[in-house]
């Protein structure tokens, strides 16, 4: 039963594997620049002590508009994959048969409807997690030099907080848990309205609800990030743009060592 | 002769209305089954019963002895094709006689190489894109390769053209002969079932009108015509399944296990489907009747 | 090897075309004892009817004692069916045309003669004798 779930698999994780590949290939490309760069610019020994701002300005400014560009992408990409798999992965993985009816003709095979149904959750949780954690995998590896630099930016700070609305779904093991979370909204969905395409409508208005509201209105209730300690440098702007930015720190910031 | 299908009092209730009340058969062994009767008349929710896809509102049913799909070896004795023959449009003839081997522990992989060939189906075409009647052999060599005890199909050929119906029953038949299974074959067409059945059950209105060996039925029905007259006007012992009149004569079709002697009568005997014409619409007279009285 | 036929519009049951189709062919010299009878599969690979049929009808000429099953091998000719020589046909048709032109000057009609004929036929061969 497992053999077969996964055949009946093949286009999504085809799919997958070919937006996988896309995104590999392009950040294999890049990524000798970009570590290069970030290496040369001295952030990493600074970041302790010390401004890193005109460092880190001077190596966003080095990078260029596409990198920018990409890192963007990067993080709605991986905002919208959890919904993609819930909507086009999740929601019909039922749906189509009790649709299409065959699942008269699963159901009346050798096994029972039990061991089918758990072989193709298992196999299409597995799938989804194990997609979500690639993608992010890559993504936040490739990030990782302009997640550290862009913070200096105190205008950034908000944007690119670690536990913030933006990193913090796109990064490490978290996306994962929303294609899982995901994942089982799209099956509960199609069980529930037994119809493929209001499965998937409903599945991905519940998921982008969620997702939206969570961060809104849910998780600060339940956790406290730290705040910035008054051991650490004040920061002073740079601006995370597609142009250049004169490497010139305004003098608004008193503190700061010369 | 052990049951192969055994029901007491079946019955299934949807949400407004009975598809199916006080089914009580016993189908017995290595026969070939023809269930008639019009559509919605419950022949679907039976064989779905049966073939364990729907869980009955009350009564009993077992199948080869057990419940039906109590468990991966019931199973596997029972063979169904649905109505429409569903397969999987994406996935080609070979991906679907794959999935019959990795589900099917008895799996005759030599049998469906025959048939394939013989039926000259193309293994890489994708099912989707087969014809109805390449469908419907594909669903039944799926079905056949399992080598069930029991196979139930539902209307397989309802939608086929006369040729890929001849074909179809040709290649079923060809199978009970070689492997002896039972077969319980549902259609409301009657002219198919006669060449192949040798036991008839009839639903109509959701319940079973009659039940039997065919060859005791058409013995035991008869076709009496003569001069206008009631039905208690007719000796006791004989049943009246369905009765026309005129002004001057009367048309009755009985179920009687005794000779005829009343010479007024002309006795004919009655053809499958003669006699399943008068259960189906005796069935909707019986309807009328009840509301009669109860109004 | 004979080939069977079905005439679906006959209202003659499936197993018993079969059997007169064995006579005929008996009568006709095509089949001669010795010879061996279709199998179930081979019947139903044309005719696409109930095997359960064939062997009904099998049965029933072995009953007649025309034929003999014969376990892995098949179901062979036994011998020809008594009295099927035309002399003794040619007699009894001459018997049975006199008999009916008597009914009729009688008065009788045919559908008379008919249920005549069909009650002593049957009352006759209820009896067994073969």
């Amino acid at each position: 039963m497992i053999r077969l779930s996964v055949l009946q698999f093949r286009a999504q994780a085809a799919t997958a594997a070919v937006a996988l590949a896309v995104f590999a290939v392009i950040l294999a490309a890049t990524s000798p620049h970009l570590f290069g760069l970030y290496d040369s610019s001295g952030i990493a020994a600074c970041q302790a002590h010390g401004n890193c701002l005109p460092l880190a300005t001077s190596f966003v400014n080095k990078l260029g508009g596409f990198y920018t560009v990409f890192y963007f992408i990067g993080i709605g990409f991986l905002l919208l994959v959890p919904a993609i798999i819930g909507t086009f992965w999740a929601a019909p993985l039922l749906t189509r048969e009790f649709e299409a009816g065959t699942f008269q003709l699963a159901w009346t095979q050798s096994v029972t409807r039990t061991r089918w149904l758990a072989a193709k959750l298992g196999v299409g949780a597995l799938a989804a997690v194990a997609t979500a954690g690639l993608f992010s995998l890559l993504l936040t590896w490739w990030s990782g030099p302009i997640d550290t630099a862009a913070p200096f930016d105190k205008g950034n700070s908000i944007t690119f907080l670690r536990l913030g609305f933006v990193l913090f779904p796109t990064r490490g093991i978290t996306p994962l848990g929303y294609a899982a979370f995901a994942f089982a909204l799209g099956v509960t969905a199609g069980v529930l309205i037994r119809r493929t395409v209001p499965a998937m409508a409903a599945t991905l208005a519940t998921f982008l609800s969620i997702q939206i509201a969570w961060p809104i209105w849910v998780r600060p209730t339940s956790s406290h990030p730290p705040t910035s300690s008054s051991r650490s440098p004040p920061r002073t702007s740079l601006t995370l743009t597609w142009r250049s930015v004169p490497a010139a720190a305004p003098s608004s910031c008193p503190t700061c060592p010369a | 002769m052990s049951a192969v299908i055994q029901t007491s009092g079946l019955g299934k209730r949807y949400r407004r209305a009975w598809g199916l009340r006080e089914c009580t058969l016993a189908i017995p062994e290595g026969r070939v089954v023809g269930l008639v009767g019009p559509n919605g008349a419950g022949k679907t929710t039976l064989l779905h019963m049966a073939a364990g896809l729907l869980a009955p509102t009350c009564g009993t049913i077992s199948v080869l002895g057990q419940r039906p799909a109590a468990g991966p070896a019931q199973l596997a004795r029972v063979g169904f094709v649905a109505q429409d023959t569903p397969v999987y449009a994406r996935m080609s003839v070979a991906d679907h006689l794959r999935l019959g081997a990795w589900l099917n522990p008895g799996w005759d992989d030599a049998l469906t190489r025959r048939r394939i060939g013989r039926l000259g189906l193309d293994p890489r075409q994708r099912a989707g894109s087969l014809s109805g009647g390449q469908r419907a052999q594909l669903a039944l060599t799926l079905a056949l390769a399992k080598r069930p005890d029991l196979l139930i199909l539902d209307e397989p050929v309802a939608s086929l053209d006369p040729l890929a119906r001849r074909e179809f029953l040709r290649g079923l038949m060809e199978a009970v002969a070689e492997h002896g299974a039972s077969v319980v074959l549902s259609s409301h067409l009657v002219a198919d079932l006669e060449r192949v059945c040798d036991y008839l059950v009839v639903l109509a209105a959701s319940r079973v009108r009659v039940a039997g060996e065919v060859s005791a039925l058409l013995a035991s029905h008869h076709r009496l015509s003569g001069p206008r007259r009631d039905p208690g006007a007719l000796p006791a012992g004989q049943e009246v399944i369905e009765e026309s009149h005129t002004d001057k004569q009367s048309i009755f079709l009985v179920r009687t296990d005794q000779p005829i002697h009343d010479p007024s009568w002309t006795v004919k005997p009655v053809s499958m489907e003669d006699l399943v014409l008068g259960y189906m619409s005796g069935a909707r007279d019986d309807r009328t009747h009840r509301l009669e009285v109860v109004s | 090897m004979i080939e069977f036929q079905l005439d679906e519009t006959s209202g003659i049951a499936t197993y018993l075309q079969l059997v007169q189709q064995v006579h005929q062919a008996l009568r006709m010299g095509m089949l001669e004892p010795g010879d061996r009878l279709p199998t179930a599969q081979q019947v139903v690979a044309k005719l696409a009817i109930n095997p359960n049929t064939v062997h009904k009808a099998y049965r029933e000429l072995e009953r007649e004692g025309l034929v003999r099953a014969r376990p892995g091998l098949g179901t062979f000719v036994t011998r020809s069916p008594s009295g099927t020589d035309p002399a003794t046909q040619a007699r009894f048709l001459a018997a049975m045309t006199d008999w009916l032109r008597s009914a009729r000057s009688a008065g009788l009609g045919p559908d008379d003669i008919e249920a005549i004929y069909r009650t002593a036929f049957r009352a006759c061969f209820a009896e067994g004798a073969a």
